[in-house]
């Protein structure tokens, strides 16, 4: 018997197919490829999915054909193969199968399958006895990778299914040289849900994994649940797929209570009941609000950074330098610290809650802890990745924090008799930039980006985009050597189990001596619109004096909310009280408000624009203080960016009386010229337009409505604290005689004037 | 510039929170969806099923809370719908409890979707006339099966709307 040796045929060019073939577009859902069987024999199962191994094909040996006949139908053949068998025509195959195989003598072959198909993996072998790599793209593109493969008893095993949904249509193998396939096993079966419940946030949602299941990476639905997940580690490992539920950005709130866009409490989802045998999950990070603490660590040192090198020394020695730590605010360390204590109660319930809802003696309820994200040593701290966002201060601070939330987890795991899974040994020289590799994202683009620019003034990036979603999170090791190995040591390490066979609940810790959860601060975006529109490269950049609209919400509905505006030029406290309003009964604000004419603005040398903030305060639904925030830019007036609506100039007040009514004055004295203007929160210098006020005689019964004059002196010194009134002391002249008129110009452009008698 | 540093780190606390916007992650943007005048709560606060609580109930709180876009950094966004709840103790038999909501529930058109640990029906599901898909969930606080009085919750939530 001879194996079969053909003249390689010149056919199409493998490359050329594979490129083309990988462009073909794909239904929703996620192929896997599974090669892990290698010369073994088939397993029964393939993913989630029962398999069936093709039958005998009854056709005779050595005919060509297009097609073979499986359990679910036939699959194609291009081109046309040649049926032989093993040992009947191709010599050697691997784990002892005897059975039909095809050689078409290509290069590239395409398998084509029955609707539905779930699951398929075939055999293949090279021609020549001798090893070369032969590589097998699903239509979607998801691929082998090249395989060496022994063209001597060293028939390879290559599997793809589909999740979510997804099925496989065709596949497409390739090799350097000719090669012969079979020992074919499909399914068309649904994917066999389990008794295990995936539940959680993002780190159990496998954020930062794409691709995502289908509907869970928009348009509605963000959930972006990964088949990297450790729950699908853990699945293979258990052989039952998850009812799988795990949300990025869920709190505890979405576990029991409250919808997240399209998907409800996760506590109401279909398997989450007396039938299932474990439930894990993560949850309590964003309770704790880490992500925020974070990320504010990371753009306080981007600023801190582009400020101090635009000041420079001299800006040091002017103490305008800032620091880049967050961890060295003893405010800021302190409320991240009460954000932390403060999720135990949350966690703590919501852990009683999911025991309420399943049978707390045969369903294992898994909570898992976070890793730490930073790598202790202070060389590797300072990576590439790590060293332009954080400084070692806040690295050292952050695992601190990180090991502060997870004791309070896994107290509250404690008290709620539920199992725990500290995952940090798992994690343990595999923090981000660590030596050993890490488990983790760094910042990563690997679920979107972060836009092109996280701050701009005046169409100039001051800061730019963050690549932000995925970042910080599990990678796929993570997911499998991480969380998937420390959930599976646990449960492995069981001494008490239910009757399905994992962790059974702990007794649950006693409860300490209650203690009320600390008052919190809770913080929320504050949107800010123009009443009037700049250009559009001015998002987000306005002008002082400028009207805008502010809104925000998560205040107690009916209760007073206060408007601070905050920048340089609003006083020694840096803050101005903007207005005053009450939230409605969604404990929504809304008002519209001028920005303070006095704010200067957090201004750099050399800079188009500043920025200010805005702070909608007041009692928060969830918060004991509800602080929403808005920092916007602030360009100069006359920019592009934004205007100024005409301002509320109400009049001259005493001693100043308005037209058509004359003032008399004693030449040479000074004239207190006061006036206010309603809502603008303003001073002398950012009320009045450069070069004014002026004065020009005039006819004391006619004055006409001139523009210009001579420019006047003040002999005071203005007010620098921002208000409604203003009062400019005017030094007139010891000379003047008869009428002069004297001209107001605002920022706004208007004009306002009023008549003074010098006698004669 | 004088500016207290404390506040300076609290602003950047706060900083993260608006620049998130600015940086177009994904999720969904706050502009669109949400719960507009509050009318998705306004109808769940007014479902009969939370008109009433078990007669020996005692320390019965009602937390309403408004829908509420949020957007964790590094994660994808999104809306929390409006939500109902209601916080109460009783000593009457459990099975009491969860039959009173269940007749309640079912009266006030809620369809029972799943039982829990004592084998009675805890969750429910609705859609309001608007399309809104709402749920309700009762669940036990108290662990000890000892306990004479059990703390339990009645959690109403509906999905905000997509903008």
């Amino acid at each position: 018997m001879h194996r079969i040796r053909l003249l390689l045929a010149a056919l199409a060019c493998a490359a050329g197919v594979a490129m083309t073939f990988a462009g073909t577009s794909f239904a929703a859902g996620t192929i896997v490829f599974d090669g892990s069987p290698g010369t073994g024999a088939p397993p029964p199962t393939l993913g989630p999915y029962t398999m069936t191994p093709f039958p005998a094909d009854p056709r005779p040996l050595f005919d060509y054909v297009a097609d073979v006949p499986g359990p679910t139908g036939a699959i194609g053949l291009s081109p046309l193969a040649q049926h032989v068998r093993v040992e009947q025509g191709w010599n050697t195959w691997s784990n002892g199968y005897l059975g039909d195989v095809y050689w078409s003598g290509a290069l590239t072959n395409v398998i084509t399958l029955p609707p539905g198909t779930s699951a398929f993996y075939f055999y293949a072998e090279p021609n020549p006895y001798a090893v070369f790599t032969i590589t097998a793209f699903a239509q979607d593109g998801t691929t082998s990778g090249p395989v060496s493969v022994d063209g001597f008893h060293g028939a390879q095993y290559f599997g793809f299914y589909g999740l979510g949904g997804a099925t496989i249509t065709s596949i497409l193998v390739s090799s350097p040289i000719d090669y012969a396939l079979g020992e074919f096993g499909i399914s068309s079966g649904a994917v066999p849900h389990g008794s295990y419940v995936a539940l959680g946030d993002s780190y159990s949602s496998g954020e930062g994994n794409p691709p995502f299941f289908a509907g869970t990476d928009g348009p509605s639905d963000y959930c972006h649940r990964s088949p990297l997940a450790f729950s699908y580690v853990l699945a293979s490992i258990y052989g039952s797929f998850p009812f799988f539920y795990a949300c990025s950005g869920a709190t505890t709130a979405n576990f029991t209570t409250t919808p997240k866009d399209t998907e409800p409490p996760q506590l109401s989802e279909p398997g989450v009941d007396a039938s299932a045998a474990l439930v894990t999950f993560t949850i309590g990070g964003n309770d704790a609000g880490f992500s925020h603490v974070l990320k504010a660590c990371i753009e306080q040192k981007l600023k801190a950074d582009f400020i101090n090198s635009q000041t420079g020394i001299i800006g040091g020695w002017l103490g305008l330098h800032q620091d880049p730590s967050c961890a060295h605010s003893d405010t800021f360390t302190s409320s991240v610290d009460t954000a932390i204590d403060n999720a135990f109660w949350p966690v703590k319930l919501t852990e009683i809650a999911t025991l309420s809802v399943v049978d707390p003696a045969n369903t294992s309820v898994i909570a898992a802890d976070y890793p730490l994200l930073f790598p202790p040593s202070h060389d590797d701290q300072g990576c590439l990745a790590l060293r332009f966002i954080l400084t070692n201060d806040d690295m050292d601070w952050m695992n601190v924090e990180g090991g502060r939330l997870d004791a309070v987890l896994q107290q509250a795991a404690g008290e709620a008799g539920v199992n725990f899974v500290d995952v940090r040994p798992a994690f343990a020289g595999h923090a981000i930039c660590d030596t050993n590799g890490s488990y983790l994202n760094a910042l990563s683009t690997a679920s979107g980006g972060g836009g092109a620019c996280t701050w701009s003034v005046a169409g100039h990036c001051i800061i730019p985009g963050l690549p932000i979603i995925g970042s910080f999170h599990p990678n796929a090791a993570g997911h499998a050597n991480g969380y998937g190995a420390a959930f599976a040591g646990y449960i492995a390490s069981a001494t008490v189990r239910t009757s399905h066979g994992f962790p059974a609940n702990p007794v649950p810790l006693p409860d300490p001596p209650s203690v009320p959860n600390q008052p919190q601060d809770g913080f929320a975006d504050l949107a800010v619109h123009p009443v009037t529109a700049g250009s559009p490269d001015c998002s987000d950049t306005y002008q002082a004096g400028q009207q805008v609209t502010v809104s925000g919400d998560g205040f107690q509905p009916g209760t007073p909310v206060q408007l601070y505006a905050s920048s340089p030029g609003l006083g020694d406290t840096g803050e101005a009280l903007v207005a005053a309003t009450t939230a409605n009964d969604a404990g929504e604000i809304s008002l519209t408000v001028r920005v303070p004419l006095a704010a200067a603005g957090f201004t750099q040398p050399g800079a188009a624009a500043g920025m200010a903030f805005f702070d909608a305060i007041g009692l928060g639904f969830a918060a004991n203080h509800q602080d929403d925030v808005a920092m916007i830019g602030l360009a100069a007036h006359g920019s592009e960016c934004g205007t100024i609506e005409p301002l509320n100039f109400v009049g001259f007040t005493p001693p100043v009386a308005n037209p058509p009514a004359v003032n008399p004055v004693e030449p040479g004295r000074s004239v207190p010229v006061k006036f206010s203007i309603a809502g603008s929160n303003g001073t002398l210098a950012s009320v009045l337009a450069p070069g004014y006020p002026q004065s020009l005689p005039v006819s004391c019964s006619a004055p006409g409505e001139p523009t210009t004059g001579d420019p006047t002196t003040t002999n005071a010194t203005a007010s620098t604290l921002p208000a409604d009134t203003y009062n400019y002391v005017w030094k007139t002249d010891s000379s003047w005689r008869g009428c002069r008129l004297l001209i107001v110009k605002l920022v706004d452009g208007s004009y306002h004037r009023a008549v003074f008698d010098f006698g004669t | 510039v004088s500016f207290d540093p404390s506040r300076a780190a609290r602003r950047a606390l706060l900083v993260a929170l608006g620049s998130l916007l600015a940086a177009g992650c994904g999720g969904g943007g706050k502009a669109a969806g949400g719960d507009p005048g509050g009318r998705r709560l306004h109808e769940l606060s007014n479902d009969p099923v939370f008109a009433a609580t078990p007669a020996a109930a005692t320390g019965v709180d009602v937390t309403k809370t408004p829908a509420r876009h949020r957007q964790p950094a590094f994660q994808t966004g999104g809306w929390d719908g409006p939500t109902v709840v209601v916080t109460f103790k009783s000593s009457e038999p459990p099975e009491d409890v969860y039959r009173f909501y269940a007749e309640r529930a079912e009266a006030a058109g809620w369809k029972a979707t799943a039982s829990g640990s004592l084998g009675l029906t805890d969750r429910w599901a609705k859609t309001y006339p608007d399309g809104a898909p709402a749920t309700l969930l009762l669940f036990s606080l108290t662990r000890a099966a000892s306990a004479a009085a059990r703390q339990y919750r009645l959690a109403g939530g509906v999905a905000a709307a997509q903008g």
